[in-house]
């Protein structure tokens, strides 16, 4: 070989060495988490899944001269249905403060599968947050305990809003010691859907009258809906973990008690909630882990629903979903029922919802309470429950017909004056996380239920000790 | 370059000048290591024995019971440790021998070789986000193409892959072969340097192919394995975006998934417990610090240096 050659083959290399560590950096860049709430099972309240699509192009209104700018942070991206009405209507409130203020719609996604949200945790620790932040509503009080988000209550006192105008479960959520810390917006909560066309190929009566209370009924009527080829399902009954099926969904449905209101004790390893994880684990050891886990892998998306795609005949879901289902599946011939319980249960239905919070240090308190007790307002929560299957939280609202038209939408109403709520501690957060990645441990076989339940509760009422 | 000594520094004008101008071209350089790197490092060392949670100010000096939680109370700490030195255990070696074998397959003098080489190194240049998205649809169980193709061509029921627990770290580790052309362009100019006398004497001495390779060449990039191997190391201990994006964040099935890095993310930025976070990236320093001590420990046994005299 000349001399040369070798020569010009090392330059190559160096080159390629170059180049491939300059590739290399500038593949770490998108890998910046923000960008990384891609393929994950559908989180709390809305279906948050990304789909790697360019924006939308929205047409940017111009900023006026003279208007005071000011940043709205939310998780509700714009191609997904609620974040589509959000921006509507932070678009009307630019339109009619034209000249005064002006708010920024900026999307903030969440972090590794939680409700927190990283860039407005590092924003408000560096002291330059936005005004305004739209929040998952149980974790304000973890927040709020930790001194990050502003106290509104004079703000709302001013504004005449009192806590008889809200459900008792949203105000609770809303205050920590209390001080009042967001301004609730919507509510939600939870029930079965079932696929009646699925039921009558199974010879079952898709009725809702006829749809059992006991959830031994329930189980056998999972069995029959499920369609097995070979060792693969075709369909699936029913799969106590999608959807909204989270431990607290079934806890109260067993009707244990997550948490000791007057003591703020909190007490997972109720013997009840254990039941309700044996249950889980039931599923998993009747149809075998390793294949339902494969089934489901083809879930994600907002437009790859399992029920609209008749993978799945049953689901456990929030009332969002019959705008869901009216957008993706108008067709589907459905019903809503009550979630079945067993000997001792009860029917059970647990409520979230989301709140407007300005964060701490935000540096026009004022202007950013001018946006949020507008988008609080009762006229814009109204339109924003329409459009996407929501309630208001503020209860004369939320009597209105409109909510009730909806066959579908008023099994959720009547339901509504049981609903639980997360236990509003500022461990919330914590507890969110723990029953879910419990939840993954148990069906897995990596905790027993008992186990599972006794570790959060211990952990949870350590971390408690220096609240009380 | 001209020496300069202190004692001409400290007379020389002319010394003292360069002096100056060269700390000020260096000092975008020292500014981004002081302010980005050096205060980080000695902040999270001492936010390591605080309890911080980042939204208030205070931070409680709490001793040494970061560390003794994590190690002696946390069951999440110990499996995400266990699934981060599994996935450094099997990816390493895995692909240092893989690595290894496309860098002497490419060496070959074929036609086309320049194109092999490319191909090879392609994937590298694939960011990291993108890859894990269409990993999670090759390894689908019931859709995705690896277990469509078992059956249909070897009927085989092919597993769950990362939808099992027992099967999602292998698949990871598999995952991990698919960028090896990073460490192949290294070891192809390792192969550069293989002196061509050595070859020549081997052949003289009557070896085969298969002997030139293993009594000549793989000795002579001794080296370069050496270095891929202690980057490896550090690389693999850090794992996360993959399995980030693939798993939601959680780690999921059954926290198969949660690497170490994941946890002290998620600790940092999702819990409040930036000291705990702290605590967790000392440990993993501590960790990789012994791991690369001890390479460099046994390198003197089998890593070769041309250029050395024999010892």
């Amino acid at each position: 070989m000349s001399e040369k050659h070798t020569l010009s083959r090392r330059d190559f290399l160096r080159l390629t060495a170059a180049a491939a560590t300059g590739a290399v950096m500038a593949a770490c860049a998108p890998a910046a988490p923000s960008v990384v709430e891609v393929q994950k099972e559908v989180p709390v309240e809305k279906v948050v899944v990304q789909t790697v699509e360019v924006e939308k192009v929205v047409e940017k209104a111009v900023k006026p001269a003279g208007a005071l700018k000011i940043s709205l942070w939310t998780p509700a991206s714009q191609q997904e249905m609620w974040g589509e009405t959000m921006y509507k209507m932070t678009d009307t409130f630019n339109k009619e403060h034209e000249g005064e203020l002006y708010v920024e719609y900026v999307y903030t996604p969440t972090t590794a599968g939680t409700q927190m949200v990283e860039k407005l945790l590092t924003n408000i620790a560096a002291g330059t947050p936005p005004e305004c932040a739209y929040f998952d509503r149980f974790i304000v009080p973890s927040w709020a305990a930790e001194g990050s988000l502003t106290d509104i209550t004079e703000f709302a006192a001013q504004k005449g809003i009192k806590e008889d105008d809200y459900f008792p479960f949203a105000w609770a959520e809303a205050t920590w010691k209390g001080r009042l810390y967001c301004l609730p917006f919507d509510t939600d909560d939870r029930a079965i859907y079932y696929n009646k066309d699925h039921f009558k190929e199974a010879g079952l009566d898709p009725d809702e009258k006829a749809f059992p209370t006991s959830v031994e009924e329930f189980d056998a009527m999972a069995e029959k809906l499920t369609i097995k080829e070979g060792p693969r399902f075709k369909r699936m009954g029913f799969i106590p973990w999608s959807g909204q099926g989270w431990i607290y969904s079934y806890g109260w449905t067993w009707d244990g008690h997550f948490y000791n209101p007057d003591t703020l004790e909190v007490t997972f390893n109720d013997p009840k909630i254990v039941a309700a994880c044996e249950w889980l684990l039931s599923y998993a050891d009747k149809y075998g882990m390793e294949n339902v886990e494969s089934f489901a892998q083809a879930f994600g998306g907002e437009a790859q629903q399992p029920m609209d795609a008749g993978l799945l005949s049953m689901e456990y879901n929030g009332d969002w979903m019959i705008a869901h289902h009216k957008r993706y599946k108008p067709d589907m011939n459905y019903g809503v029922v009550p979630m079945p319980w067993p000997e001792g249960g009860r029917a059970a239905t647990w409520a979230g919802g989301w709140s407007w919070v300005i964060p701490a240090g935000a540096p026009n308190r004022e202007a950013g309470w001018e946006f949020i007790s507008y988008v609080g307002a009762p006229e814009q929560v109204h339109w924003y429950c329409k459009e996407t299957a929501h309630i208001p939280t503020q209860t004369k609202y939320a009597a209105d017909p409109v909510y009730t038209e909806d066959p579908h939408h008023k099994v959720f109403m009547d339901l509504l004056p049981i609903a639980n709520c997360r236990p509003p501690l500022p461990v919330g957060n914590f507890l969110w996380n723990a029953q879910v990645e419990a939840r993954d441990l148990i069906i897995h076989g990596q905790k027993t239920p008992k186990q599972a339940m006794d570790d959060i509760t211990t952990e949870a009422n350590k971390q408690m000790e220096k609240y009380l | 370059m001209q020496m300069v000594s202190l004692e001409a520094l400290r007379t020389s004008r002319m010394a003292r000048r360069n002096l100056f101008y060269g700390v000020l071209f260096a000092s975008p350089w020292l500014l981004g290591i002081i302010l980005f790197t050096a205060y980080p490092v000695v902040a999270s060392f001492y936010y390591s024995f605080t309890e911080y949670t980042v939204v208030n100010p205070v931070k409680q000096f709490v001793g040494l019971s970061n560390y003794t939680n994590l190690i002696f109370k946390d069951d999440v700490f110990r499996r995400s440790l266990y699934n981060s030195v599994y996935y450094a255990v099997f990816s390493i070696p895995l692909g240092v021998i893989v690595g290894v074998g496309i860098a002497l397959m490419l060496n070959m003098k074929i036609k086309g070789q320049a194109v092999y080489r490319t191909i090879y190194f392609l994937p590298v240049l694939i960011p990291d986000v993108a890859m894990a998205i269409l990993w999670i649809w090759v390894f689908n169980a019931q859709f995705g193409i690896v277990n469509t193709l078992l059956w249909q061509l070897f009927r085989i029921n092919g597993p769950g892959w990362l939808a099992s627990p027992m099967w999602s770290k292998p698949t990871v580790v598999l995952m991990s072969l698919w960028t090896v052309g990073q460490g192949v362009v290294i070891y192809l100019a390792g192969l550069q340097d293989v002196p061509q006398s050595l070859y020549d004497a081997a052949e003289v001495d009557g070896a085969n192919a298969l002997q030139k390779t293993w009594h000549v060449t793989i000795p002579m990039i001794t080296p370069v394995i050496f270095f891929n191997l202690i980057m490896g190391m550090i690389g693999s201990l850090q794992y996360f975006t993959i399995a980030y994006v693939i798993t939601g964040g959680d780690g999921r099935p059954g926290q198969s998934l949660f690497f170490y890095a994941m946890y002290l993310y998620r600790n940092a930025f999702a819990f409040f417990k930036m000291g705990t976070a702290s605590a967790q990236a000392w440990i993993l320093f501590i960790m990789v610090l012994i791991g690369t001590l001890l390479v460099f420990r046994t390198s003197a046994r089998w890593v070769y240096y041309g250029g050395e005299e024999a010892r």
